[in-house]
């Protein structure tokens, strides 16, 4: 295994947040009635014709200044023949020689810079669902708008193609260009993998592998693929150029039956479309008005926030969860640090124990910062900080945070003042006698095992600072 | 110059545009497919070099509508010419497994 790597590029499509089709004016939602939303254009009868839905190149555009494209001032739509029940038309609208943006980059999490190749516009498919009496076909999605982002074959390990994906994510999130949901299938990825020895340059045959709906989706049947090449290779046969379904159950890739043997989509312009003209004034303006994207706010949060690179790599991950942070620290920013381990480490916990959505948590965030400050601060001790996660998720029956507020005033304060402690302290001592003069001794770790002993009989709700310098005065005073 | 159409490539012309052609009627197409080429083929006598591709005849680009939603059809009206439907589905024979 060791003698070969793998050359792996990534195909994205991400489905625009518009609110209709990208050639007609039907609705772009999900669920409600099969062939509900249809109209003449994208049930493809004849003479209907195609005119393009402005947002769409909107966010294509800012897709591509997004990932460092070269946006295109002139682009061209092509038609892509093949016959499917699904493709009402007898072809897909997508652009081909000609679309519009080229050669962009994204920054991996090694420090690699990955290239994107090209993003072209085009409009989804319907769905096909394959059952005994024949294949059902709605056309609800059809029509929808897309950009397929192509990335050069520059990635050599599962987790690079991840480390890509999620950059990607990130980006067109924060631009409003896709919401990002891997699992609905908004954002979908196939790879391309393929074997050589280290060293070669020639590529070996690739396969693509389709049907990943999740990171861990994309890891897993990347590596499955690397296996099974080696393996193919190793058994002295050759590896066969085809098309590859991830099967999560079973954690394999399947070989998929070919629709047709060679594909031949005989690309051409589409006469039904003139060429599609982007103003320079306008792009500029694009250009000028993108927000932060994540890269420089993973930057800003290392350098102005002091946060580690894993931390900071979360908190973007989903960029309404860095939204929420940032304005929630803005005036807090000596605890902006702490806050972001906290909600890492106990929040996101807490969000999975009770399968909560991250949503819930952006309203929550001034009374989880409040919380974390009194925690930090020893107001709350680490067993009331866990009682008051632990009751303000598991209340289903207000917001989480009234229900965190609700459960921070049950908990009370913390006890810290000596002449509370004092006897619980004074009876732990008299309780271990043994342990008191082996600290005496030299022991001196087993104030530890005193805090603890103390700390349970005050039911968790003590300063520990306070307890721990008390008994240090005690034994050693 | 004229393209060479032999029955093998309208063979697989004919079955990228799903058109069912008999193994008879195979030569008397290929021979028509030439004499189309044929005829266009006097393009290729045109200097082209340094001529930028034309890919719409039209000097006007896309003039783009507003990202606003209008009704289109309802579910019976999409329906209505469908050879056959079931429960609101188009409905075809069985492509795949």
């Amino acid at each position: 295994m060791s003698a070969f790597e793998a050359v792996i590029g990534l195909e994205v499509h991400a489905q625009l947040l518009t609110r209709t089709k990208i050639f007609c004016s039907c609705e772009v939602a999900i669920g409600g009635e099969p062939n509900s939303r249809t109209c003449p254009v994208c049930l493809g009868l004849p003479g209907a014709l195609p005119v393009l839905n402005a947002e769409v190149v909107h966010l294509a555009v800012r897709a591509g200044l997004g990932t460092g494209c070269t946006v295109q001032l002139t682009s061209v739509f092509a038609r892509k023949n093949y016959f499917y029940p699904d493709l009402p038309k007898g072809y897909q609208i997508t652009q081909a020689e000609l679309p519009i943006c080229l050669d962009g980059q994204l920054l991996l999490d090694d420090g690699k810079v990955a290239r994107i190749q090209r993003i072209h516009l085009e409009e989804d498919a319907g769905k096909s669902i394959h059952g005994e009496s024949g294949t059902r076909v709605d056309l609800n999605r059809a029509g929808t708008p897309l950009v397929e982002i192509v990335g050069h074959p520059d990635l050599r390990t599962p987790d690079e193609a991840v480390s890509y994906l999620r950059e990607l994510r990130g980006i067109l999130v924060t631009l409003g260009v896709c919401d990002g949901n891997m699992e609905e299938g908004s954002l979908r990825c196939d790879a391309n993998v393929s074997m050589r020895l280290v060293g070669q340059a020639a590529f070996g045959t690739r396969v693509e592998v389709k049907n990943m709906n999740s990171f861990r989706s994309v890891r897993d049947a990347i590596a499955y693929e690397m296996t099974r090449q080696v393996g193919v290779i190793a058994d002295g046969l050759a590896v066969k150029q085809e098309t590859r379904l991830w099967n999560m159950d079973l954690a394999r890739t399947e070989s998929m039956r070919s629709k047709e043997e060679a594909a031949d989509y005989r690309y051409f312009p589409d006469p039904d479309l003139p060429p599609l003209h982007l103003d320079r004034i306008w792009l500029e303006n694009q250009r000028a008005n993108l927000p932060e994207l994540p890269a420089a706010r993973k930057d800003r949060y290392a350098r102005e926030l002091s946060l580690d690179r894993n931390t900071a790599n979360w908190l973007c991950e989903e960029p309404p969860r860095a939204d929420a942070f940032d304005r929630t620290v803005a005036n807090a920013p000596e605890l902006a640090g702490s806050f972001a381990t906290f909600l890492m480490s106990q929040v996101q916990g807490q969000l999975q124990r009770h399968e909560r959505p991250w949503s819930d948590v952006a309203e929550a965030m001034p009374t989880l910062l409040r919380i974390c400050g009194k925690w930090r601060a020893g107001q709350l001790s680490n067993r009331m900080l866990a009682e008051v996660l632990q009751a303000g998720f598991g209340d289903s029956a207000r917001t989480l945070g009234a229900a965190l507020a609700l459960a921070e005033a049950e908990a009370g304060a913390v006890v810290s003042d000596d002449a509370a402690l004092e006897p619980v302290v004074d009876a732990v001592l008299g309780q271990f006698s043994n342990e008191v003069s082996k600290y005496r001794a030299g022991q001196k770790q087993l104030i530890g095992f005193f805090v603890g002993q103390a700390m349970r009989q005050l039911a968790g709700k003590a300063d520990a600072k306070a307890l721990a310098a008390l008994l240090i005065r005690k034994l050693e005073g | 110059m004229a393209v060479h159409v032999d029955v093998a490539m309208v063979r697989q012309v004919a079955k990228l545009a799903k058109l069912s052609l008999t193994d008879a009627e195979l030569p008397d197409v290929a021979r028509d497919l030439e004499r189309v080429l044929e005829l266009v083929a006097v393009l290729d006598e045109v200097d082209v070099q340094g001529v930028a591709p034309l890919v719409h005849p039209h000097e006007l680009g896309l003039l783009p509508r507003a990202d606003v939603p209008k009704p289109g059809l309802t579910q019976v009206q999409a329906l209505a010419n469908a050879p056959a439907q079931e429960d609101g589905y188009f409905l075809t024979p069985r492509v795949i497994g």
